[in-house]
């Protein structure tokens, strides 16, 4: 693996054990400059544990990491372009809002009156101006997790690591932290997302990486991932058309699958492929009254390579409703 | 590091148990002047007609003296063996709730030099030891002057050793600098500020029980063994300097009376307490950098 100029975070056989278990095992993966990089995994794959590995809050086992091409090591000044929520975020329960972000403000060299100039609209940014001079000890979790965020952005750093930044949340704030972060996005800050909701890396993340008992399983970006699993629908309307496109491709040798309770086929070709599959059965006099993408959801990507059953795409219960494509 | 003391400036000012022991030690200083000065004339009491021997009533001067300027300054330092206690305490708990509550993720997400971190702990325990040493030496100027004041009768008190005085200071704070890198490696290396203090105290047990085993005395040369160990070493350095620059001739003296034959205790001068606290010091703090240094923080 090369490193340049726009690579943000580079891991390199990166592995950290616990006790007789490997929590991270010999991970690579590279996070480049602008990225919203997906760090999917389910609980105890070991994506905190990478997550502190690469803050420099512990030390790899063997392996290393690099942030912005400095090691990651205690004191490496790289670390100071890096906001970060990891897990179940830490304040002073006897310090409010606005004393623990001047805190964390302090601490990381900022002057006293830029660290009042950040903190309201920090504070303003996940909705806690009401509460800003309340005592922590008197938060309930979610109001921990938006200070937790927005302690992250205090300063505009170029690099946000945000661990499960949605738990906690009602839904309302859920879909606030989305935005939230979708707009850090647009503006142009790298993202490194570890969440095992599904939906929000599908939503959130150009770059996806899948972490299983330690080791990464898949890497690349979302819409690889989602496009390796791509298939043609193709409803006709007759189970005799259906018959005929279904020898039509066999001799072609192209996969498909026909549906038993429609005169429908699932062929397995990504969505570029849908133009020479429509013409090809046009030739041939056959001409589907729908032609459409199923993709499948990362979930279903994501429960095929950790071993669980993948949630298959069919033509009465598509598992990807937001994401139907008509090619025709 | 100046971030880091603003840092913990902020923590130390909202912390309930530093604002107490910084306000509670020069108070309970006031008051044990007050009450050692009432009852120091009162603890014996005559028949009018029984003249005391001289050496009570050499004891009974003495003793009032304590509480008169310039020794009273020496009377108010004496009393920082509670103020060590609660330094420890502090060291323990400031550095083992950072552990407890994983707020030191946040210090070390904010900025990730470690020994900085640490550093900014210690001048920032340092400067509440200053604190406390300082409004105990102010308040030994100024109490036997209010004393009078108020009407007590207080005797004229022998001067003070000046270069004594500055080394009893310099113990006081070498004993309290090496009590904190003690309560902070502690703290690191249990990970709680509770469980840090149980050790603390268990430690010092065993210290007291390993000093008074009786295989000590077999040997002249390993009789000195347990005068170096930490808290022996501290103690009866605080009280050597304590007493040299109090200038306090010997009761025998006093009362006039030629001193038995004893065996010479087997008592650390000054200069060399001085060095082996300053070494336990080093050795601490050079620990709980080490360890601050390697340890996970997976809280």
């Amino acid at each position: 693996m090369t490193s340049d100029a726009d690579t943000v975070i580079q891991t390199t056989g990166l592995t950290k054990r616990f006790g007789g278990v490997d929590a991270v095992n010999g991970i690579d993966f590279q996070v480049r400059h602008g990225d919203v990089y997906g760090f999917l995994g389910p609980n105890g794959s070991g994506k905190t544990t990478t997550i502190r590995l690469l803050l420099g809050l512990i030390s790899p086992t063997r392996g290393g990491c690099s942030i912005f091409g400095e090691p990651v090591l205690p004191g490496a000044a790289a670390l100071r372009c890096v906001g970060a929520l990891v897990e179940r975020p830490a304040f002073y329960p006897y310090l409010s809002a606005v004393d623990n972000l001047l805190l964390y403000a302090a601490a990381r060299g900022i002057d006293r009156d830029r660290a009042t100039r950040l903190v309201g609209p920090a504070l303003e940014r996940v909705g806690l101006t009401e509460a800003a001079r309340r005592k922590l000890a008197g938060y309930s979790t979610g109001m921990r997790q938006r200070l937790g965020i927005g302690t992250a952005l205090l300063d505009g750093p170029e690099l946000i690591v945000l661990d499960e930044p949605t738990n906690g949340l009602d839904p309302g704030g859920v879909v606030e932290v989305r935005q939230l972060i979708a707009s850090l996005a647009r503006e142009g800050a790298t993202i490194f997302l570890s969440s095992h909701v599904l939906t929000e890396v599908e939503q959130l993340c150009d770059r996806v990486a899948i972490l299983v008992r330690g080791r990464i399983v898949s890497e690349g970006s979302t819409r690889d991932m989602l496009g390796e699993g791509e298939r043609l629908f193709l409803r006709f309307e007759t189970g005799d058309e259906a018959g005929r496109a279904a020898t039509l491709l066999n001799q072609r040798d192209i996969a498909f699958e026909r549906l038993d309770d429609a005169p429908a086929l699932l062929v397995s070709a990504p969505a570029s492929e849908g133009a020479r599959v429509n013409r090809l059965l046009g030739e041939a006099g056959l001409y589907p009254g729908e032609l459409s993408v199923r993709r499948p959801s990362l979930e279903s990507v994501f429960l095929e390579l950790t071993g669980d059953r993948a949630v298959e795409p069919t033509a009465s219960a598509p598992d990807a409703p937001a994401a139907p494509a008509t090619v025709t | 590091m100046s971030g880091f003391l603003r840092a913990d400036w902020i923590r130390f000012r909202h912390r309930r148990d530093v604002l107490v022991i910084a306000l509670a030690l020069p108070v309970l200083a006031v008051v044990g002047y007050a009450s050692g000065l009432t009852s120091s004339g009162n603890q014996f009491s005559f028949d009018p007609d029984f003249s005391p021997p001289p050496e009570i009533l050499a004891a009974m001067a003495a003793e009032r003296q304590r509480f008169a300027f310039p020794q009273s300054v020496l009377t108010l330092l004496g009393s920082t063996g509670i103020g060590l206690l609660a330094l420890v305490y502090l060291a323990v708990a400031t550095v083992g709730d950072e552990i407890g509550w994983s707020t030191i993720r946040l210090s070390l997400l904010a900025s990730s030099d470690r020994r900085r971190f640490l550093a900014s702990r210690f001048v920032a325990l340092g400067v509440v030891t200053a604190w406390i040493v300082g409004s105990l030496f102010v308040l030994g100027v100024v109490l036997p002057f209010a004393a009078k004041a108020l009407g007590a009768d207080l005797p004229t008190a022998p001067a003070i050793d000046a270069l004594g005085t500055v080394g009893y200071v310099a113990s006081i704070l070498l004993v309290a600098a090496s009590a904190l890198s003690f309560g902070i490696l502690v703290a690191l290396l249990t990970r709680s500020g509770p469980a840090a203090l149980v050790v603390a105290v268990i430690y010092t047990l065993v210290e007291a029980a390993f000093g008074s085993l009786p295989i000590w005395q077999r040997d002249d040369l390993l009789a000195w063994l347990p005068t170096l160990l930490f808290t022996t070493a501290s103690a009866a350095l605080l009280d050597q300097a304590n007493r040299a620059a109090a200038a306090v001739r010997p009761f025998e003296e006093l009362i006039g009376s030629p001193p038995p034959e004893q065996p010479l205790p087997h008592v650390l001068s000054i200069q060399a307490g001085m060095l082996v606290v300053l070494a336990w010091g080093a050795l601490f703090l050079t620990a709980a950098f080490l360890r601050m240094r390697r340890m996970d923080i997976p809280e």
